[in-house]
């Protein structure tokens, strides 16, 4: 098959390289969304392609190419010779793609499940505080969306910064921010050239949830300190996988450095930049769904012939 | 500073109880919160709360006094940890507030603190 089948599982490869980038050049809030959005349709193309692919070895078994009518000569023909295995190879990624997604979502839903029964009864109203020194909170999803809360968190910070807490986890119950998160995570399983992406687009949430806060508490320093201080509070605790060093900052520090640094001006250069960022994603967009409706035209035109051949 | 929602003012209160040493009349809650808040208006989110049963009240003099009930969330934070433990999807769809930090981080974290106190 032509190359441009191809297209939509290269394409992540480019701009998960640069997701970050493209993310920081976006306001918090559109990056999360647009980028979740180039995401999840890149992970949707890519599963169609591999389909397609697959199915270009399924259509040349002889039972399957009578069933539907379609000269087997035709199809050896029109495919290249090397299609049947790569078919093979194709129909193994997308029964393996599909299956994790399958299993990631369970999951997903399973936890939240988990989390609701659980917290059944500890309380109604939106904060649920739970006596644990652990520190944590977290915004829990669902009708209601709960904020959950240790006492040992809020044992961490005083009067303003709890305000701050609770305000950035409020914001991202009110922007249903797991929705994003969640299908990004799934995209990222079924594509892994698109975990950068994920890992951005987290990140442009919780920097959008940190600048409702900061707006909210009328102060980005001390949006920034109940940060540095529950991260810290935090680390009394075992360390896991997330604790080995990395080559670059973590996206803690790279939080607070943001609500530090003021707000970017409206430079003639960030705006130049932002729109060539928003450009490179619609770009990437419609590159990606062009060449899916053009494979699958091809394709449907293929068989079409083939089904020609046959009479 | 934006004007607070009934719901944020409840969430607020609820914590203040939760960080108290013990329980606290409405005149305390309102003299913790920097005394914006008008009396009534206290009274009446801490009744709101008793109602929800997520307070206890005792007399105290011709007040009440008010404290977070510790028994269901005590169950509660204990079979929450079963599934943050048992869970690998939670830092999906369970949003917290802080990701855990590496050494470095740690080391950035604190000079920036104290670079915010000087």
């Amino acid at each position: 098959m032509r190359i441009v089948v191809y297209l939509p599982l290269i394409i992540p490869m480019i701009l998960a390289v640069r997701a970050q980038w493209l993310a920081d050049r976006l306001a918090p809030r559109v990056a999360a969304w647009a980028l979740a959005l180039v995401t999840v349709a890149l992970a949707a193309c890519g599963l169609l392609m591999t389909g397609l692919v697959a199915l270009a070895g399924a259509v040349q078994l002889p039972p399957v190419a009578a069933a539907g009518q379609w000269s087997v000569r035709y199809l050896r023909h029109a495919f290249d010779p090397g299609a049947v295995l790569i078919a093979v190879v194709a129909a193994v990624v997308l029964i393996a793609a599909v299956g994790g997604a399958g299993r990631i979502t369970r999951s997903q839903v399973r936890t939240v499940l988990r989390s609701r029964g659980a917290l059944a009864g500890a309380g109604t109203g939106e904060l649920v505080v739970l006596p644990e020194t652990v520190p944590m909170a977290y915004a829990l999803p669902g009708r209601p969306g709960h904020v959950v809360v240790s006492t040992g968190m809020l044992a961490a910070l005083d009067g303003t910064e709890r305000r701050a807490l609770i305000a950035h986890e409020r914001a991202h119950l009110a922007g249903r921010h797991h929705l994003i998160t969640a299908a990004t995570r799934v995209a990222a399983t079924v594509n892994p050239l698109l975990r950068p992406l994920h890992r951005a687009v987290v990140f442009s949430t919780e920097r959008s949830a940190d600048e409702h806060a900061a707006r909210h508490v009328g102060s980005r320093r001390v949006t920034a300190r109940a940060i540095a201080k529950a991260a810290l509070a935090g680390q009394g605790g075992a360390t896991g996988p997330e604790t080995l060093p990395t080559a670059t900052a973590g996206p803690v520090p790279r939080r607070i450095h943001a609500l530090l640094a003021a707000p970017p001006a409206a430079h003639a250069w960030a705006t130049a930049l932002r729109v060539l960022a928003m450009l490179a994603v619609a770009a990437t967009l419609v590159a990606t769904l062009a060449a899916t409706i053009e494979a699958t035209t091809d394709f449907d035109l293929l068989l079409d012939l083939a089904h020609l051949a046959a009479q | 500073m934006t004007r607070r929602g009934r719901g944020e003012l409840e969430a607020e209160i609820l914590a203040l109880l939760w960080t108290a040493d013990g329980p606290m009349t409405a005149v305390d809650v309102r003299r913790a919160l920097g005394g914006e808040l008008a009396y009534t208006t206290v009274v009446t989110i801490l009744s709101r709360l008793y109602e929800k049963r997520v307070l206890r009240r005792e007399r105290s003099g011709r007040a009440f006094a008010y404290q977070p009930v510790a028994d269901e969330p005590g169950l509660a934070a204990r079979r929450m940890r079963q599934v943050l433990d048992g869970e690998a999807e939670r830092d999906t769809v369970l949003a917290r507030f802080v990701s855990e930090l590496s050494t470095d981080d740690e080391v950035v974290l604190r000079r920036l603190l104290h670079g915010e106190a000087t």
